[in-house]
Formats: C-alpha cells, structure tokens, sequence
C-alpha cells in the first residue's frame, strides 16, 4: 500500500504491462458499481469485496487482507503490478476533466477499501514511512478544549491539523474546530491523508494532461491507455449493424412495453404536444436510431407530429437536419452513440423541457403518477421513489424495471440497454443477468 | 437626514458619484494584497453591467488608473469582483490553461430567503425589525469565522438593499479549493429541508456541535425580542399552528394548546404563547422523546439562524458585488459596517445617491467657498456620512496591512542578523550561520554567493 509518490523503474513484459492495467481498471469499475448501491461501512467493504472475487482477483483480494510488507515472491510480484498499474491508469485517465475526476474519486476509494484492512499498528507505520506527522494534543490543552465542548474528550488521542486538510469533516461537523485548526482522532486521520493524496494525484493528471502527447509514438501503448480510459464496462452501446429494424407501426406498444421512463415521458410529450425542444429532440433521436428505427421512418413520424403545428416544409428545414445529422448522414457524419444514463442524469433541465431523467429531474408527485401510470403496486412505487430521492437514480430505474418486467434484481446503465433487456425478457428469452466480470474493452 | 431618492435620477447621479466619491486608493489597496503580490490586482476578473442589463465579464485593469478611467467611462450600475487568475483575465482567450489562482471566501446572507419566518415584510423589502435578522446572522456567521476557522480578516459590506455580503480576505481562505468551500459553506449551513413537521433544523441527539451550540446562545440572547415580539410568531393563528406543527408529537401539542387556552384574556402575546411553551417543554422534560431532546434549540434555529447563499461561497470563480458600488433602485451605497456593531447598523439610514451629492454641495457652498484653504485639500467622502463606512474599510485595510508588514519585518531581521554576522565573523559564528543559512537561505543567489567568499 502506498501514495504513490515515485514513479515506478522498472522492465516489465508488455503482458504484463496489459494484463495489470486491465486487472486494475476492472478493480475500479466494480467499486464504482458497487458505489452506485449506495452502501456505507463495512457494508460497502463486503459488497466491494464479494464482486471483487466474483471476478476472479484473488490475487488482489489476498494482498488486501495480507500483511501490507510481506516480502514472499508473490506478494512482492503484486506490489509491483500495483505500482504500475496505477500509473498507467493515471496515463490513461488524464486527458479530460470528467475522466480525471471519475479516476481520482476511484483511486481514492480504493485506498480507503485498503486501508480498512490494515492493523492500528501498520496504520502507524504507514504514517511514519510516508512522513505523515501531525502536531498531538498535549494532556493540558485537552482538559482546557473539553471545557468547551463534549466533542473532545481527555481520554483519546488527537492531532491538531489545518482545517482545511481535513474540510470533509469539518462539513459534517464531525470535529472540533478551533482559531483554523481541527482536532481529530486517530480514526479520522485518514481524511487527511485522502485530502493530500487526493491533491497529489489531480496536480499529477494536469500535468500528465500536458505531457500525455510524448507518448503518440509509441501505438502498443497508446492503444492500451485509449482503451483502458472508460469508465464504465459496456456502457457505449454499439450499434449492431443488420440486427432486425423496429417497425414504426408499433412504436406506441412499445413505447408502453419497453421504454425506459426518460423516453417514454419524451414519447408521450410529443404525442400530446406535437413539439419538443431541442435537447429532448436529440436524447430522443439519439434513443430512436439506438433501438433501430430507421432515419426515414423518425422522419416521417416526427413530420406526422410536428406537422400537426407547423408546415411540414418548415419542419423539414428546422429539424430534419437534426434527424439526419443524428443518424450520421449530414454534417459532421459522426456515428453518434445513443446517451447513457450518465449522459442522461447530468444534463440540465429547465422548466418545461421534458428531456433528462425522470428519477432525478422530475419532483416526487410527478414521478409516483408516471410509476402509478405503468401499473406499479403501492409497494413498488414507494421503494422507487425512495432510492430516486436518495440520488441513486440508476438503481430506481433497475428497481422500476425488475418490477414492472419481474426479473431479477438490476442497476440500468443505459436507456437502450433497459430496451434491449426488456425486449428479451418479452420475447421469451432469459433474463438477462449481469455479465460476468473481467470483460474489459482492450 | 434620508432624503427622498428616486430611481430616475440614478443615471445622472452615478457619474458623480464614480468621479468624487469612488474611493479607488483604498481599493486598490486592498485588491493588491501588498507589495508581494504584484499580480494580484492585474489579474483579478472585473466585470460590469451597464445600463439595459449588458453584462461585460472578463475585464481587468493592469493600474488603478486604468480602473479608474473606465469605470468613470463606462459608468458601470454594478460592479463585480470575480477571482485572480494565472493570467490577465482580459487575455484570457490567449491562454492555453486560464485558471483561478485565488480568490476571497465570500458569503452572501438576502433577506428574501427569510420570507417563511419574517412576518412584518416580504420579497425585497426590509425594514428594521427584520434587519434584526440580519444582525443576528452576521454574528453567528462572523464569529465562527473567527473563533472556528481563524480568520482575521473579514470585511462585511451592506449588499445595498436586503442583504449582506462577507468577504474573508485571509490568505489561508483565498487559496482554498472550491470543494474547500463548500465544506465550509455547508459547515455554517445548519438548516435543511423542511421535514415532515416544516422544522428546518434538526439536532442530532447524540451531542451538539459547540458551533450549534454557541449559534443557540447568540440567537437565544435576542430570540424574544427579535423573533417572538419583533415577528410576532406567535401572535397569529398560522403561526401558533406552524409552531404547534414543529413540535412534532400530539400529546405535547395538546398540552401547549391548553397552556395557551389557559392563558388569561389580557396577557394573549405572542411574549406570553412563547413562555408558556416553554414553561410546558421544561415541564416535560423528562417525558420527551430523544429525538426531542433539542426541541426548543431546533425551533430557534428554525426561525432565526441564518440563511446562506451558500452556491456564492461554494465557487472560485463566482463573481460578487463588489463593496461601494450603488444599487439601481434603492440609490444606496454598499458600504462596510463593523460586525461586531452591527445591532447599531440601520440599512434604512445609509446614505443614498442623492444624499450624498446633496452633502458634497452643502460642505463645499458653506466652507470652501468661505475661502478656507484648508478645507480644499479634503477627500470628497469625508464631506458626507460614507465616512463611517469608510472608516471600517480603513481599519479593515489597516489590519490586512499589518499582516503583511509583520511578515517583512522577519525577513529584514534575517538579513541584519546575517550582516552584523559577517562584519565581525569568527569560527564558530560562521559554523552557526551556515547552518542557519543553508536551512533557510540556500536557494537565495545573493546569500550564498557572498557567503562563499567570506569563508
């Protein structure tokens, strides 16, 4: 376990050099999934843990719970793929701001996981390799700070820090804060450490931003980081070329049956409203040509119903092109990719668009009527509207569809992907469980 | 001594106003943060909104000349202070990465967001009893920044209309991170969402925080006066039902009601609601629920603890009225006031556009055309009543000043004690000022050069 401070120097086979990045990337996108159930504690270190082995990282599960300075072979080997790995991924990582911040907060996740696992002891000792010394509290000053307050209490040990180093805490008003300075227990020392890794690590990645075009000669390796940067597994839905079109007939059956809530409410506006602004317009599109319906048919049915508003030749020049340059055969001719949950969660929604997600844009009364409206049970609607107003809108989603399709238990990533399944479910086909781990896109 | 001000003379006025009374020296001054920071005024983001609601971002000034000549060109109606950049902001297209290098933590406190718990105003209009309000919230949120975070220098400016603004100049708060101010935002931010109960404070039972705990004491000082008499909270029937609603437990509710029935036909105050409540929560201490036991605290806080904006303090980047610029529609000057009086403060009183004019004309028709040379060389503002208000901005820039000369003075005493060293060296004197010297000084050329020498 480490901060990573020094870059790693040493020879390393190009196997090896893939497989560990790989294995690492998998480790942070399972903590990233775990994440998104929303557990705390232990229960967070279970959960990581048991998908961790479920994707076969023995190896990395074995040196968490090992003594953190083993020096057997083995032991010594992982260290290693640790060290190189991480900076690989940092490569990897850096060329823009989301993906930097989405592998800082991982990283830093994953020290948390381990250094849950270390003893008092080696805790200690962690502190005393890296040079992690903190002012302690003297015996008299924390009888005087106790007379304040029953926050701090004689019989602890504590460390006098800056309160900026530790201003998660202070947030939570989880310490005692005196003339700019925290008082903190030997628990909570961990904060501080995170707080300067945190920093080391976002200096690092701007800086590896800038420098990141060094490495354009080399193709082995620029291939491994342009793969290994994503954040999530499977979530670009690729378009399958020749797989069976959607028939526009019975886009309204489907609509009912298989459509995620963000593009039924979308669907349903334009039926009602024959309009839609802009951003709607695209999320839409983008879904439309994901599930295959094809450019012709979108046109024609999105003529059919703006038509009902306005001059069907005026519609032709206004969105038309929007259509057509959705589906890659004007302007730019880029092959967009249908907008993924996140894409879906983080755009802004203004009064009277209809665009975005309903679990998260969308206010509690609103969203109970759309939940009511698709035929969930009392039950049901309140264990949605509960993980939505918890903020895990993916998992109010999955919760949505398990009950409205009785399958097992999911978190959706993407609104095609929630199509698909649904699709597969209704045909007759098995539910479609989680892929098991491992798949990586190298 | 307020006169009349009307809006429509706001566009004549200001151009005055920009030319005699701007005091840019001691902006300038403090923008500057010392002789060390030679950037620091340079690259800080101006911006201003001219008439018609055209708003300009993205200006800085590399003088104060500079600064002086366009805000008097341009005659901006508002003026807004936004974060120093590594690069001057008017360039800021030219650079590859232009990015905030610091900025002051600021807060912002608006009266409107008092709207639930203020009975005597609403929307954009204040008057002195729920300034009191505002009086309140300035000394919570002052004295945390002092006594919690060690701030020294706060400057609190009167935002011209129903508010106020804080500006933490410190060096330690200008170079926090956003996520940094956030925690310290949401750290001073106690209240939530309404519950269930409409009650937006909610005390864990475990232990208060003393920051709470100190808020709880401020706010308990003048909660009768401010809140029950001044917002007479308990004087009406949604009142007394929005409170009987907080408490949260049927059985208590019953017990308040009766206290209150109870009450003779003369003494029906709010004053006289509040202490039988109070009366009943002390009685039934012992009964209480634990997640009651803050009960009395939570509805204190629920209708006096203050009201941040915190999306203002939470971003480096967020730009922020700055301190004497004048408000359109009221004509007043945002001037400083002193947290620590500002019970004294009366937003009523502060001197408008009009006013002060008025008072420059006055001073000069009586003295300086009495022939009184002396009353020539006076600074405009001194003539009229933007002198308190500068006054505390003096004494705030005094202090900042202060810090920064205590810092020079230790650097001077270092390059003393080296000279006196090498006039009269010996063995081991040298030995100590190597030592010395080669922990502090070794990067420095001139030191080590002319220590080589010597030895």
């Amino acid at each position: 376990m480490q901060l990573y401070r020094v870059p790693p120097d040493f020879e390393v086979s190009y196997t090896e050099f893939e497989t560990s990045t790989a294995e690492r990337l998998s480790i942070l996108q399972t903590i990233d999934e775990v994440n998104s159930k929303g557990l705390k504690g232990d229960e967070w270190r279970k959960a990581v843990i048991e998908e961790l082995k479920k994707q076969d990282m023995r190896g990395f599960c074995k040196q968490l719970t090992a003594t953190s300075c083993g020096s057997a072979e083995a032991d010594f080997a992982q260290r290693r793929r640790d060290h190189m790995s991480h900076f690989v991924l940092r490569l990897a990582f850096c060329d823009t701001e989301e993906k930097r911040r989405w592998f800082i907060a991982r990283e830093v996740d994953l020290f948390k996981l381990r250094w849950m696992y270390l003893r008092v002891t080696e805790k200690a000792e962690f502190m005393k390799i890296n040079k992690l010394a903190y002012d302690t509290v003297s015996h008299e000053e924390k009888i005087e700070l106790s007379g304040y307050s029953d926050i701090v209490s004689p019989s602890i040990e504590y460390y006098k820090v800056p309160f900026a180093s530790v201003s998660e805490l202070v947030r939570a008003r989880k310490v005692f804060l005196k003339k700019g300075y925290a008082f903190i227990t030997n628990e909570d020392i961990v904060s501080v450490i995170l707080t300067s890794y945190r920093m080391n690590l976002s200096r690092s990645l701007t800086f590896a931003s800038h420098k990141i075009h060094l490495l354009d000669e080399d193709d082995r390796i620029f291939m491994v980081l342009k793969g290994a940067g994503r954040t999530r597994r499977s979530v670009d839905y690729e378009i399958v070329p020749g797989a069976e079109g959607i028939d526009i007939k019975n886009i309204d059956t489907l609509c009912e049956m298989s459509f995620p809530p963000c593009m039924q409410k979308i669907h349903h506006r334009l039926r009602t409203e024959h309009h839609l602004k802009h951003s709607a317009r695209r999320q839409y599109a983008l879904f439309l040509k994901g599930i295959g319906v094809a450019m012709e048919d979108t046109i024609a049915f999105w003529r059919q119903e703006f038509g009902k508003k306005m001059n069907p030749d005026k519609f032709d020049k206004e969105h038309g092109y929007l259509i057509r340059h959705t589906y890659g055969a004007a302007g730019k001719r880029f092959n967009y990719r249908p907008m993924d949950c996140l894409k879906v969660i983080s755009q802004s929604v203004s009064p009277g668009e209809c665009h975005g997600c309903p679990f998260r844009h969308d206010n509690q009364q609103v969203l109970k009527k759309m939940l009511q409206q698709n035929g969930l049970s009392v039950i049901g609607v309140q264990e949605v509207l509960d993980s939505a107003k918890n903020n895990h809108y993916q998992v109010a989603c999955g919760k949505y569809f398990q009950l409205k399709h009785d399958s097992d238990s999911t978190v959706i990533t993407h609104p095609n992907l929630y199509f698909d399944m649904s699709r597969d479910i209704l045909k007759g086909k098995m539910p479609k469980k989680e892929e098991p781990g491992g798949k990586i896109f190298i | 001594m307020v006169g009349s001000y009307s809006p429509d003379v706001f566009s004549e006025l200001l151009p005055v106003y920009y030319k005699r009374l701007f005091p840019y020296e001691p902006f300038y001054r403090w923008l500057s943060y010392g002789p060390d920071n030679t950037n620091t005024f340079a690259n800080r983001e101006m911006s201003f909104t001219l008439p018609g609601d055209v708003y300009i971002r993205y200006q800085s000034f590399d003088t104060i000349k500079d600064f002086e000549q366009e805000v008097q060109k341009k005659c901006p109606e508002k003026i807004d202070i936004g974060a120093v950049y590594n690069a001057k902001p008017k360039h800021n297209r030219m650079v590859s990465c232009f990015e905030v290098e610091e900025k002051e933590l600021v807060f912002d406190i608006d009266m409107t967001d008092y709207d639930k718990v203020r009975t005597c105003c609403s929307g954009a209009d204040i008057c002195i009893k729920c300034w009191h309000l505002i009086t309140i919230a300035t000394t919570i949120i002052d004295t945390a920044l002092r006594d919690d975070f060690g701030f020294e220098h706060r400057l609190w400016v009167f935002s011209g209309r129903r508010g106020v603004h804080c500006w933490v100049c410190d060096q330690t708060a200008r170079v926090l991170t956003p996520n940094q101010r956030a925690h310290v935002a949401e750290y001073l931010q106690v209240l939530q969402n309404e519950d269930s109960n409409c009650k937006t404070a909610r005390i864990p039972p475990e232990k208060m925080h003393p920051s709470i705990r100190r808020a709880v004491d401020i706010i308990a000082k003048d909660f009768v006066e401010v809140c029950v008499k001044g917002q007479n909270i308990l004087g009406s029937v949604t009142g007394m039902k929005t409170v009987l609603k907080m408490l949260g437990d049927d059985s208590l509710r019953q017990l308040t009601e009766a206290a209150w029935e109870a009450l003779p036909t003369d003494s029906q105050t709010s004053v006289d609601r509040w202490n039988a409540l109070v009366a009943v929560l002390d009685k039934q201490q012992s009964n209480l629920k634990r997640w009651q036991r803050y009960l009395l605290e939570e509805i204190m806080l629920h209708f006096a603890y203050p009201r941040l904006d915190i999306e203002v303090s939470k971003g480096a980047n967020h730009l922020l009225k700055s301190p004497f610029c004048v408000h359109p529609k009221t004509g007043k000057v945002c001037v400083p006031f002193n947290p620590l009086a500002s019970r004294k403060f009366d937003p009523t009183a502060v001197p408008t556009l009009s006013d002060l004019i008025e008072e420059i004309q006055k001073f000069d028709a009586e003295k300086v055309k009495a022939g009184e040379e002396m009353y020539r060389k006076i600074k405009d503002y001194k003539k009229t009543s933007m002198y308190k208000g500068m006054q505390i901005f003096e004494e705030f820039l005094r202090n900042l000043e202060e810090s920064w000369k205590s810092k020079k003075v230790k650097e001077e005493g270092m390059k003393i004690i080296f000279y006196l060293g090498s006039q009269n060296y010996n063995r081991s004197n040298i030995h100590a000022f190597h030592n010395f010297f080669f922990q502090k000084w070794s990067f420095r050329k001139g030191v080590r050069c002319r220590f080589s020498l010597e030895s």
